[in-house]
Order: structure tokens, then sequence, then C-alpha cells
């Protein structure tokens, strides 16, 4: 496997910080770290504060993991970088993801 | 056209058009007095009259309109009872604002002012003391100058964006295209759409199920827009819509008819399971009468029902565009057409590479011009349920007068005819119904008398056949007497006492000038027009007029109408070299034609052997008199043809394809001609006439019959 462009990092409240891009070429690691993460009983948090892209690929896996976790309110994401945020909006999807 | 005229030529058909919605309401409220979609609509139409004389300064009409609105309100919350009386008044309101309307239009004043103030307290008389002003109502001031829209430089455009679900896989990715997009101007409004998102089971996360709607406001053309699609637009599902229009000051006026719930919904302020939620938890307002023990179940039903018949209505949004500039189009197409035409014939001459594709793209062309043809000359066509609506309000006017009780039926009302036709026939039309009223119908006692229904019938009916349309007006009364008709026949000189006619020869005398049964002039139908003015006009029309009596059962007139400018399918055949037109829907059969076969009787009569009978044929070039002994052309096929009346043959030399054709008739630009429907431009741009089977028929079988000569057609039209 080729070396992957983001990195997870978990800060002292249990939140994991997503480094680097999100983009199609990482998409089975990302499900990986969501499938991982999302185990587990309680509920988790994800900043995209340091991601500096996200492409449609990888944003469509993370609304579709939001939605299938929505009515137990386990996934939360928080914290966008502006890059984020641009993108976010440029597509129409803050609401859904945020 | 000034703005200003612009203004007011909308203001003079949305008139005619809300007077004529009014007069339709009061004619089935009177039937129906409890309805109170119709009272809905009359009091609409009304008050969208008042404000649109006020608008544009027609404070008469206006002042008027707005009294008679106040009459309504009475109506419509019951202080008032629909009756006879009421009805006829405002159906003379109605007249009376019309009457102004047709005034202003001729540039005279509304209405003489002593008149209109008459008429004003005659409404007032209705409404009492406590239906006078109200003042919140006052009728807005005219606004003659409506401040000119700002001029727009930007452009807005709803893009629909649809990709396929691999679109992945080729490399492409929707945000960058939505990034190229967001340079040419400002996002509006993004609304992605999840619906296809499958469940998380069924999900592959390299698929995209996303789509979404923009709207973006820019100063680029359209061209930049559609550039930012190159690569994509080919598979993908893209659509860009110019929605300036609708976008008017950078707000969605269509907005204001939508829901909140929609809106906040597109915005993305909520999502689809949101509002779904929020709205299992809201109660339907029937649902809390109901509840409440405030009403029944079934008037919630019967009222809703209603409210979707008034919405279809109300959906049913039109324009008005001058026949004129329909004309315009008309023509174009059909010079596109011709010009096609030779350019494939040139294609066809000239051998050239590629020929097989640009013959193949000619033919395609051909088609759509073919296509459009045809849609410009539907655009002609009106159905004839205004004209019928119109008669039926006259029948109801007339009867009353009369004291006759009627009930009048209106079928085919989506019939379809020439908007020319229409205006022509409206006069014959009035006759006859006039005709019905006053000699058909008998008063109760009398209908009573003979066990008939004391309310008698009166029927409008329409329909197409054989290329024609049939407008037929039934009474259920008295019947013609032909023993009156044989009476005044040989007072008048114009038969022997002992001549022995047929019914139908004797009901032609109804016609004739200077005939009239009844002796007493009244009112409604003794006006010094006969039946012979009615047949005129059918003729300068090309139609003919038919009547079926019996006595005490009723009279039916049968009107047959050409379709100027229409549609018609129709078989091509050539003779002595020329080429006609049969309409295909009266053609029984094509066969080889037998010399052999033929039998003669005298020198015209010929019959022919055809399912087990003989039938005639029919000489075109003989009735037509278009007999060249020098052109060549054998007789060596037959179309047999029924009119619904007669089935014959008619002799050709060639029976070609079958074709869907435009006609149009010679009277426009030539005069009528007896036996020529009307002629059409064919695809390779020469002309050719259309047969008018009935008008052959009658020439072949009437005339020959009384032995006149075969131009009686041509001398009429004269």
């Amino acid at each position: 496997m080729s070396a992957k462009s983001f990195n997870v990092s978990q800060d002292d409240h249990g939140t994991y910080h997503l480094h680097g891009e999100l983009s199609i070429h990482e998409l089975d690691d990302l499900r990986g770290f969501l499938e991982e993460s999302l185990k587990g009983e309680q509920e988790i948090a994800i900043s995209l504060a340091k991601v500096r892209f996200i492409d449609t690929a990888a944003l469509q896996l993370l609304i579709a993991f939001k939605k299938r976790f929505q009515s137990e309110a386990k996934l939360r994401i928080s914290d966008v970088s502006s890059e984020v945020e641009k993108i976010l909006s440029l597509c129409g999807l803050k609401t859904t993801l945020v | 056209m000034t703005e200003d005229d612009e203004t007011l030529q909308i203001f003079f058909s949305e008139t005619e058009e809300l007077l004529k919605l009014a007069e339709e309401s009061l004619l089935s409220l009177e039937s129906t007095p409890e309805s109170t979609s119709d009272i809905e609509q009359l009091f609409r139409s009304v008050h969208t009259l008042k404000s649109g004389a006020g608008m544009v300064g027609y404070m008469g009409i206006s002042d008027y309109a707005h009294l008679l609105e106040n009459l309504l309100e009475r109506l419509r919350s019951d202080k008032l009872a629909v009756t006879n009386n009421l009805i006829t008044f405002l159906l003379n309101s109605i007249d009376f604002i019309r009457s102004m309307i047709d005034r202003v239009s001729q540039g005279e004043a509304e209405a003489d002012s002593k008149v209109l103030d008459e008429r004003k307290n005659q409404v007032k008389r209705y409404l009492g003391i406590d239906g006078i002003g109200s003042p919140e109502e006052e009728p807005e001031p005219p606004v003659k100058d409506a401040p000119k829209e700002a001029a727009q430089e930007f452009s807005f455009y709803k893009i629909d964006l649809k990709f396929r679900r691999d679109l992945f896989y080729s490399g492409q990715d929707p945000l960058l295209i939505l990034l190229g997009l967001s340079e040419l101007g400002e996002f509006v409004q993004v609304v992605p759409d999840f619906s296809e998102l499958p469940d998380f089971e069924n999900f592959s996360m390299y698929d995209l199920y996303i789509s979404w709607q923009i709207i973006i406001k820019t100063e680029r053309p359209y061209q930049d827009l559609e550039d930012v699609f190159l690569f994509v637009k080919d598979d993908n599902d893209i659509r860009i819509e110019d929605i300036t229009n609708r976008y008017r000051g950078g707000v969605d006026i269509e907005l204001a008819k939508k829901k909140l719930g929609e809106v906040l919904l597109e915005n993305g302020a909520i999502t689809e399971e949101v509002l779904d939620d929020a709205l299992k938890k809201q109660k339907k307002l029937g649902e809390i009468l109901v509840e409440d023990g405030k009403i029944q179940p079934e008037d919630i039903e019967k009222a809703v029902a209603t409210q979707e018949e008034s919405r279809a209505v109300y959906r049913k949004t039109t324009i008005r565009v001058d026949v004129e500039k329909i004309d315009n189009l008309v023509n174009l197409g059909e010079e596109m057409g011709i010009g096609l035409a030779k350019v494939q014939t040139l294609f066809e001459k000239y051998t050239s590479p590629g020929q097989m594709e640009m013959t193949e793209e000619m033919e395609n062309l051909l088609k759509v011009n073919q296509e459009f043809q045809e849609r410009v000359a539907r655009v002609r066509m009106f159905p004839l349920e205004g004209t019928f609506r119109r008669f039926q309000r006259m029948a109801r006017d007339l009867a009353l007068k009369q004291n006759r009780q009627i009930n009048v039926i209106l079928t085919g009302l989506d019939t379809e005819l020439d908007k020319e036709v229409i205006e022509h026939v409206t006069d014959p039309l009035k006759h006859l119904v006039r005709n019905c009223i006053d000699h058909g119908l008998e008063t109760p006692e009398e209908r009573e008398a003979k066990g008939k229904s004391p309310t008698g019938i009166i029927e409008f009916k329409a329909y197409q056949r054989a290329g024609r349309v049939f407008v037929e007006i039934r009474d259920d009364g008295r019947g013609i007497d032909s023993a009156a008709i044989r009476r005044k026949a040989i007072e008048r000189g114009w038969i022997e006492p002992d001549q022995v006619l047929s019914e139908d020869d004797l009901l032609d005398f109804l016609f004739k000038p200077g005939f009239s049964t009844t002796s007493e002039v009244t009112e409604l139908s003794g006006r010094g027009v006969g039946m012979d003015v009615v047949k005129t006009q059918l003729d300068q029309l090309g139609g003919t007029i038919d009547i079926h009596t019996e006595k005490d059962k009723g009279t039916t007139f049968i009107l047959c109408l050409p379709l100027i400018s229409a549609l018609m399918e129709v078989l091509r055949v050539m003779v002595q070299g020329a080429s006609y037109l049969v309409p295909l829907q009266s053609v029984v059969s094509t066969g080889k034609f037998d010399n052999e076969l033929v039998k003669s009787f005298g020198a015209r009569e010929r019959v022919y052997p055809f399912r087990g009978d003989y039938l005639p044929l029919v000489d075109i070039t003989k009735i037509l008199d278009i007999d060249m002994p020098s052109a060549n052309g054998d007789t060596s096929a037959l179309v047999f043809v029924n009119t619904d009346r007669k089935t014959f043959g008619i002799p050709v030399d060639e029976v070609l394809d079958p074709q869907q054709v435009i006609v149009k008739t010679l009277e426009t630009n030539y005069r009528s001609v007896k036996g020529i429907a009307g002629a059409t431009i064919l695809g390779d741009g020469s002309v050719s006439l259309v047969l008018d089977l009935l008008g052959l028929e009658e020439i072949f079988f009437k005339d020959s019959f009384k032995g006149d000569a075969t131009h009686e057609g041509e001398e009429k039209a004269e």
C-alpha cells in the first residue's frame, strides 16, 4: 500500500484529528479508520481542522457514515479548516456534514 | 407598439377572458346555486377586472366593478340569495362592462355619465344600505407609468447536475466542476441531493450518488457556463436553464408560491428527514376540525375536491399572441420546407462524397420542419368551448324571455377549429339558436300536453370527421312541419301543387331567400334575416348545412365546416399528370382499374363493381372541369371513398404514398371552389389540391340528378 496522504491523531479529549488530504485514493484507509473507531460504544468526534483538501468521494463517504450513525448521534464532525470550509460551501454540504 | 399600448392590449385581452369567466360561473351558479367555487371564481374575475381597469386608468369601469364586487361579497357571505333575477342582473352587468370595454377600445368614453350613474344606482339597490362604500377597498389609483425595471446586467441560471454513477472512474470530480463554475459568478444557492444515496450496506464508496442544483448569478454568457462542462457534458445529465426572468431583483419569485418547508429544504437549512419528522407531527386542519367535532369528514373531502379543481383551473396559464405572428411562422415554415426540398433535390442530382450522410441529414431536417409546421398550425386552432359557452348564455336568456324552460347540453367542447372559421361561424350559429328557441321549442304547457318534460333541451355538439368539423344544434321541440313548407312553396310558385318531392328537397326550401314559415315576426328571429343568409355565410366559408327533423321529436341542424390551414392525413394520387390529395380518413380502399368491368348508363353515369355492389365512378376531371384531352394519363387505378352519405370510386392514373399535410383553403387568397378543400405545398415544393369529397359528392349526385350544369360551386363563389 502506498504512503498515506493523511494521518490521524487523537487529543486529550478523545477527538480524532485528521491531517493532510482526504481523497478518493485514501477511501480504503478512511473507511477502515471510521469503522474501527465506531466499533465501540462511545460517541466519537472527528476534527477536520487540519485537513487541507477533501474531494467529493471522501466527503460522500463521511456523509454516508454520518447518516448511518445519525440516529445514535454517534459520529460528530467539527472544526473544519478554512480550505474545507470553502469546499463545503461550494458543494452546499456544510449543514449535512458538520 | 409602445409600452402603454402593450399594457392596454394586455388589459383588453385579459378583460375579455375575465368577463367570459364571470359569465361562465354565473351560468353554472344558476344551475347549482350552492356552488361556492363558482361564487369564488366570479368574485375573483370581477376583482381582477376592477384592479386592471384602475391600473390603466379606466376609473368608470373600475368603480362599477368595485360596486359589483361589493355585491358579490354579500353573495359570498350568504347575505344575499342566488335567484334567477340576480343572475340576470349580474349577466346584464357583465354585458354593461363589456360594452364599456368596447367603447374605450375604440377610443370613446367608457359610458354616458348619466347611464353609468343609473347603472351604479341599480347595483346599489341590490346592495342595500350596508353594502355601500367600504373605504378600505377603494380602487387602486391609476398607475399609468409603472417604474421601469432597473437595467439588469446579471443573468441567473439554474443548473442541474446529475452525474454518471461511475464518474470517479473517469478521473473526474464534481468538486472541480463546481469550482470552475464558481469562478464565473456567484452561487446564489447550492442544493445537494442525497436521494440516490443507498443504505449503508449497499453503499459503494467509489460510486457517486450525490447530485446538485445550483443557481448562479453571473455576467458571463451562457456559452461560458457550458464550457465548464466540456468534458462531462456528453454522458452526464447537465441542464442549464436561464431563470433571470423569475429571479427578478435577485429573489426567486417562485418562492412566494412555495411552502416554508420546501424553501428551507432547498436552501439546505434542514434535511429531508428533519422536514419529514416535523411534518409528521403536524396535524392537518381538517383532522383538527373533525376531532373537535366542528365538521364532518365528508365536508372536508368535498371542500378538498373543489379546491383541487380550482387549482387545476388556476394552473392553466395562456399567453395571447397576434394571429399575424403565427401566420408569419406558418409561412416561414413553409418556405423553409420548400428550400430544404430544393436542396435535397440538388444533393440527389450531383453525386459527391458523403452524399449518403447528407441526404440522410436532409431527410431528418425535412421531418423536423414538417413537425414544426404542424405544431405552428395547431397554435391557430382553438377549442369550441368559448363559442359554445356564449351560446349557452344566449339560449338561456332567449328562453327566459319567452317563458320557455331549457336545459343546455354542451358536448365536444374541446373540438378544435381554426380561429378564423370560429369567427365566421358565430353568426350563422347565433341565428340557428334563435331559430330553435323561437320556432322549435314549445312552451312548458304545450310540452306537458304532448307528454314531454316541461323543460326543453338544446344540445350543442362538435366533432371531427372526414377532415372536417361538424357542429350540431339539436332541440327536442316541435320539429319542422314539412307540409307547411310545401304549402309555402306552392304559394310562392316554386313548385306545382302535385309535384312529388322528398323530405330533404322540401327542407331545402328553408334556405331559399324569401322563405319564412311563421307569419308572426318576433323580436328574436324576425329580424329580416332568414335561413338563406345562414346558408350563404356557410357557403362563403366552404361549409354546408343539413337539417334533420321529426314532428314533435325535434330538429337538428348539422353544420359541416372546413379546417382552415388544418392538418390532414391524405393519400396522394395522380390524375392527368397533376397530383391531388384525397383525405385518407374517407378512403375505403384502392384497387386496379379494369375498363372491362365498367358499366355505363348514358353519357356520364358509370358504375364499377366493388365488394358485391356497383358504385358510381366520379370523374374529377369532368366535375372540376380540368379535363385536358391533350394531357397524357391513363386511368389505371381506383380510389374508393366513403363520405358517410355515399360511397363512390374516383378513377386515377396512379396512387402514391399517404402523407400528412397542412391544408390551406383557397378562399384566403382566391375564392372558395366547391370540390376543392384547399391546397398544400408538398415536400418537393410543388402545389397539390386537396379534394373536398363532400363537395364533389354534392356536385356529382345532386346536380346530375337535377340536371344542372356542373359549375354551380364556382358561380356561387362569385
